[in-house]
C-alpha cells in the first residue's frame, strides 16, 4: 500500500509537472483591433447634455420609455437598463461638471463574448460590433458578471427576458446609415467613423488645446482597447470609468482555461492515472 | 486496520412516513408552489436580483455550496480509489447518494435562474459550443458528473432483488457495470477536480468587481480545496445523523482519521491563501472596513477546526468532530458566498439581499432532497448496515 501510493504521488507530480511547466507558453495573445473597426468618439467637453441622442436611441431601436419623476411625463433614464442602451449623466464636483456618456464600449478583446457559454454575444470580424442574439441566449447572465462596464442589462420585468446592450445600431449600418445617438448630435460630441480615424482625431484635439483636456484618451488601452473612446476635462475614473490594466480580463481567463484544457492533454492524462489504479485496487480488493 | 473488510448496507429500519418526512414533504409542497410563481411571473418579480447582482443566493447557495456538499462522494473517492484508503469505504454509499441529490437539484436551480432556460438545450449543440467560456465547461462537466454519481448509486439499487414487485436478477447491465466501474470511478474523481476548480476560474474574468483579497489566479485550487472540505464535513455530519436516528455505526476513528486529513487540508490551503497575500502585498487591506471583517471571520473559522483536530482527544470524540464538520463547511461555504456575493461589487449603486421568494424556493429545494434521501435509503440498502458482515477492525 505504501509503494502504491508513493507510486501515485510520484507519478502525479512528474505528470503534472511535465504537461504544466511548457503550457503556460501558450498565453493566449491579445487580440488586435481590426482595420475595418467601427466605433464612436464621445467628446465630454462638446456635450451639453440635452440627451438628444438617449431619444434618437429609443426611436431607432424600439425602445419603451423610462421614468424618473413622479408624475411619469418625462423619458428620463437615470441610467442604463434594459429599456435604455444608451445615457448621459453627470457628474458634479465643486464649480466643475461634466457629463459622461454611458453604453456599450465595443470592447477589442470583449469579456462577454470570451464568458457567453452559447454564443450568443459575438463580435462581428470586419466591424468588431459585439452582437447579442436574444434566440440563442440562456439568460445566464456571465456577461454582465464578466462585463468591466456593467453594461449589459437584463429584462428583469420579463417572465422570459432577455439581455438588453447598445449593437452600435447594426441595423442602420447596414443600410449605409450612422448610429443614431451620432445622427442626433447636436454639438458633434458624439462621432461615428473607423476607429483609427477616432483615434488620430481624439490626439489632434488633445494635441491642438493641451489645457482643455485630461491628457489622455480613454479605450485606447483600457481593457485591451474598446472602440468607443473618450475624451474629457476632468479624470476619467470621476466620470466613472473604470482604471483597467492595458489587457483584457478575458486574456487571463483564456489563457487559464486553454493551459488546463490544451488539447484535452491534462484531463486524458489524469483520467488514465485515475483508470489505472482504480483498476488496480479494485483487483487488488477482490484477490483478499 | 484491517483490510478487505466487505460492509453490508441495508435500508433504513421504521416506516418512510413519520414526522420528518411529513414536515419534508410540507416543505417541499410550498418550494414547489415558490418555482411556479418565478416560472409564471419572471425573475424580476420572484427574485431581488437586479442588474449590479445578476447572480445571487440560488447560484451561491444552490450550486456553490450544494455542490460542495455534494463533494464528499468525490472525496472519498481519492481516498478510497487513489490513496487505497479502503477503512473509509463504508462511508461511500450515503455520500454518493448526497452527491447525486446535491448535483441534481444544483442543476435544477440553474434552470430556473435562466432567463431563457427554453434555449438550454443550446449548451448540447456543437455549433453553439464556446471553449472560451468557463461556464461553458463547468455547465457540461457538472452535467457528466451527475450522471457518473448517479450510474454510482446503480450497484445499490441492483442489490435489492424486488423493487414494487419485479424481481431483479443479475443481469448483463449488472455484469458490465462491475466490469468498468474502473472507468465511471475515475471519471468520478476527474470531473469535480475540473468542475469545482473552474468555479473558481468563473469569477476571473470579473476581474476588478471581485475585491482583491478575494480576486485571485489561485481561484482553482482554492474552489477545490473548499469543496473536499465540505465534502468531508458533510460525510461527518450525515453519519452522525443517520446513526442518531437509525443506529447505524458511527465508527469514531475513521470519522477522526478523515477530520485529520480535512485539517491537514485546511492548513495547507490556510498558508497557501496567506502566502498569496503577501505575494501581492495586500496585508493592509486585509484588516480594513468590511471586507477586511469579512476576511478575517472566514479564515478564522478555518482555524477553529484545525485548533479542534489538533488534539487526539477531540479528533476521535463524535460531539468534537461534529462541530469540526459544521466550522469546515461553514468557512468554506463562507469563503464561497464572499467571492460571489459579499465582495463582489459591480461599482454600481444596486445593493442585494434575496427576496422572501428567492429563500422560500432555496428551503423547498431542501425539503424535495430530504424528501428523495429518505425515500432512498428507505428504499435500498444505502446506509450500512447496524451490525456488519465482518465486523470492523475499530472496537
Amino acid at each position: 500500500m505504501r509503494m502504491n501510493r508513493r507510486g501515485f504521488l510520484q507519478t502525479l507530480a512528474i505528470g503534472g509537472g511535465a504537461l504544466s511547466a511548457p503550457s503556460f507558453a501558450n498565453a493566449r495573445q491579445d487580440k488586435a483591433l481590426s482595420p475595418g473597426a467601427l466605433g464612436l468618439l464621445y467628446d465630454a467637453t462638446k456635450c451639453v447634455g440635452c440627451q438628444a441622442c438617449v431619444i434618437a436611441c429609443k426611436e431607432v431601436n424600439g425602445m419603451p420609455p423610462e421614468f424618473s419623476d413622479p408624475d411619469h411625463l418625462w423619458d428620463a433614464p437615470l441610467g442604463l437598463s434594459a429599456s435604455t442602451r444608451n445615457v448621459i449623466a453627470l457628474y458634479k464636483e465643486g464649480g466643475r461638471h461634466s457629463f459622461v456618456r454611458q453604453s456599450c464600449m465595443h470592447c477589442v478583446d470583449p469579456a462577454c463574448v470570451s464568458a457567453c457559454p452559447v454564443k450568443a454575444l459575438t463580435k462581428e470580424p470586419k466591424t468588431g460590433v459585439v452582437h447579442y442574439d436574444a434566440g440563442t441566449c440562456i439568460g445566464c447572465r456571465y456577461c454582465m458578471v464578466a462585463c468591466p462596464f456593467n453594461v449589459p442589462k437584463f429584462e428583469w420585468g420579463s417572465a422570459y427576458g432577455k439581455i438588453v446592450k447598445c449593437q452600435l445600431c447594426d441595423h442602420l449600418l447596414a443600410k449605409g446609415e450612422k448610429p443614431g445617438c451620432s445622427s442626433a448630435c447636436p454639438t458633434g460630441a458624439i462621432q461615428f467613423g473607423g476607429v483609427q480615424k477616432l483615434l488620430q482625431e481624439a490626439h489632434a484635439r488633445l494635441k491642438a488645446a493641451p489645457g482643455a483636456y485630461y491628457p489622455k484618451v480613454y479605450g485606447e488601452k483600457e481593457g485591451g482597447g474598446t472602440q468607443v473612446i473618450f475624451l474629457s476635462a476632468l479624470p476619467f475614473e470621476k466620470l466613472g470609468l473604470p482604471d483597467l490594466p492595458d489587457v483584457s480580463s478575458a486574456t487571463l481567463s483564456e489563457t487559464i482555461m486553454h493551459t488546463t484544457y490544451k488539447g484535452f492533454g491534462m484531463p486524458i492524462f489524469l483520467f488514465a492515472l485515475f483508470a489505472f489504479i482504480a483498476r488496480r485496487n479494485l483487483q487488488k480488493g477482490k484477490e483478499e | 486496520m484491517q483490510k478487505g473488510a466487505t460492509y453490508s448496507y441495508e435500508p433504513s429500519p421504521g416506516p418512510l412516513w413519520n414526522k420528518a418526512f411529513a414536515a419534508a414533504l410540507a416543505i417541499a409542497s410550498t418550494g414547489a408552489l415558490a418555482i411556479l410563481l418565478r416560472l409564471f411571473f419572471g425573475l424580476g418579480f420572484s427574485t431581488n436580483l437586479n442588474d449590479g447582482h445578476p447572480w445571487g443566493l440560488w447560484i451561491t447557495w444552490d450550486v456553490l455550496v450544494g455542490t460542495g456538499l455534494g463533494c464528499g462522494g468525490f472525496g472519498l473517492a481519492l481516498l478510497v480509489y487513489a490513496l487505497d484508503k479502503r477503512e473509509f469505504s463504508s462511508l461511500m454509499r450515503p455520500a454518493i447518494l448526497t452527491g447525486a441529490l446535491g448535483y441534481s437539484f444544483a442543476g435544477f436551480s440553474v434552470i430556473l435562474d435562466l432567463g431563457r432556460y427554453g434555449n438550454v438545450y443550446h449548451l448540447f449543440m456543437p455549433s453553439h459550443w464556446q471553449f472560451n467560456s468557463v461556464l461553458f465547461e463547468v455547465a457540461l462537466c457538472i452535467m457528466a458528473y451527475t450522471l457518473i454519481l448517479w450510474i454510482e448509486l446503480v450497484p445499490a439499487m441492483l442489490e435489492r432483488k424486488v423493487i414494487l414487485g419485479y424481481r431483479i436478477r443479475p443481469n448483463i447491465l449488472e455484469r458490465w457495470l462491475y466490469r468498468l466501474l474502473f472507468v465511471v470511478l475515475a471519471l468520478g474523481m476527474l470531473l469535480p477536480i475540473m468542475h469545482q476548480s473552474s468555479l473558481g476560474s468563473l469569477l476571473i474574468i470579473a476581474g476588478h468587481k471581485v475585491h482583491p483579497l478575494w480576486q485571485s489566479i489561485l481561484f482553482p485550487a482554492y474552489f477545490l480545496i473548499s469543496a473536499i472540505l465540505m465534502g468531508y464535513g458533510a460525510v461527518v455530519i450525515e453519519c452522525y445523523l443517520t446513526s442518531s436516528l437509525y443506529g447505524t455505526p458511527f465508527e469514531v476513528r475513521t470519522l477522526g482519521r478523515l477530520s485529520g486529513i480535512a485539517a491537514w487540508l485546511s492548513l495547507f490551503y490556510l498558508f497557501v491563501r496567506l502566502e498569496d497575500l503577501t505575494f501581492r502585498g495586500l496585508w493592509a487591506e486585509a484588516l480594513e472596513g468590511w471586507p477586511g471583517m469579512l476576511f478575517v471571520v472566514e479564515n478564522a473559522l478555518y482555524v477553529a477546526p484545525i485548533w479542534i483536530v489538533a488534539n487526539k482527544e477531540r479528533r476521535n470524540n463524535a460531539g468534537w468532530q461534529f462541530v469540526a464538520a459544521i466550522l469546515f463547511i461553514a468557512a468554506s461555504a463562507l469563503y464561497r458566498f464572499n467571492t460571489y456575493w459579499f465582495a463582489y461589487n459591480a461599482h454600481v449603486p444596486w445593493r442585494y439581499f434575496p427576496s422572501f421568494l428567492e429563500i422560500l424556493v432555496v428551503i423547498g429545494l431542501i425539503g424535495m432532497e430530504v424528501v428523495l434521501y429518505l425515500a432512498a435509503i428507505h428504499f435500498f440498502p444505502i446506509l450500512p448496515a447496524s451490525r456488519p458482515v465482518l465486523a470492523s477492525s475499530e472496537k
